[in-house]
């Protein structure tokens, strides 16, 4: 390995011990703040070490990414104290699409030589990740009633629900045994 | 580095006793920041899309990566500043021992 990628491995490494701290110390109203410090200086980290990252040759997709991410990100984080539910639905959701998104462009980097195991892992978390971010973005909706109140229903509905998701599953352990079939997919 | 498959399973592991440990024993009252917070720290998936959006393997990369940059970012910034601010709102209405 070369230097960086040592100082990288030990950048990760010192922000994983933040992050458990960080939970450690939130179990306690006395630590609580220290544990939001914790895990701040964690992510820092997290991102700085990865920006060193040897295989990144172009920034400017990140700067766009961070910076726009931080201007919708600020307001999210001035919401009223009653908005906290939809606000933690909201951002629930787009947790999920992020691993959504990164889950299916690592497919697709990969694609047609993905290995068994990460194919099925991927499979797992795009399905669990896309049903998250539809999910919480419905609840989300709900909590700040831009959406009806009253259960959305019509008929045939868990039919219809079960069917889709059967087909998710299925194409997934279709993908897994033969991850080769891209045409399932095509790019 | 890459990890092989077992050495996985076993992070994989200690990782969720280690979460489920440290998370039991927390007070009810801090239960709301505790969430907000496991959100923000959930964000950690920006450093697999930072590398897909700078490795800029290939288009789609570049673009669902700077997507999931944006959407992680806003989760980092929005989820460390509400949950700092719900337990500013603690110690101004007096001290609590846990």
């Amino acid at each position: 390995m070369f230097a960086s990628e040592y100082i990288l491995e030990i950048t990760y490494l010192i922000a994983t011990a933040l992050f458990v701290l960080s939970l450690k110390w939130l179990s306690s109203p006395v630590t609580a703040r220290r544990g939001v410090w914790a895990g701040e200086v964690g992510m820092l980290l997290a991102i700085a070490g990865t920006l060193l990252h040897k295989g990144i040759v172009d920034y400017r997709w990140i700067a766009i990414g961070l910076v726009l991410g931080t201007i919708i990100g600020v307001p999210l984080g001035r919401v009223a104290m009653t908005a906290v539910p939809q606000r933690t639905a909201l951002s629930h959701a787009a947790g999920a699409l992020c691993v959504t998104l990164v889950g299916t462009a690592e497919f697709y980097l990969r694609a047609p030589n993905v290995p068994q195991f990460m194919m099925g892992v991927l499979s797992l978390e795009v399905i669990l990740g896309s049903l998250t971010f539809t999910g919480s973005l419905m609840a989300a909706g709900k909590l700040q009633e831009v959406l009806p109140q009253r259960p959305i229903t019509y008929k045939g509905q868990n039919l219809v629900n079960l069917g889709l998701l059967a087909v998710a599953i299925g194409i997934g352990v279709a993908l897994v045994l033969h991850p080769d079939k891209t045409y399932l997919f095509p790019s | 580095m890459q990890l092989d498959l077992v050495t996985s399973l076993y992070v994989f592991l200690l990782a969720a006793f280690i979460g489920f440990e440290v998370i039991r024993r927390v007070s009810p009252l801090l239960h709301t920041p505790l969430m907000s917070l496991t959100n923000a720290l959930d964000a950690i998936a920006v450093v697999g899309a930072i590398i897909l959006a700078g490795e800029g393997r290939s288009n789609m990369a570049k673009i669902l990566g700077t997507i999931a940059i944006i959407a992680a970012t806003s989760n980092i910034v929005g989820g460390f500043m509400i949950t700092d601010r719900m337990l500013k709102m603690f110690k101004a209405s007096g001290p609590r021992k846990p």
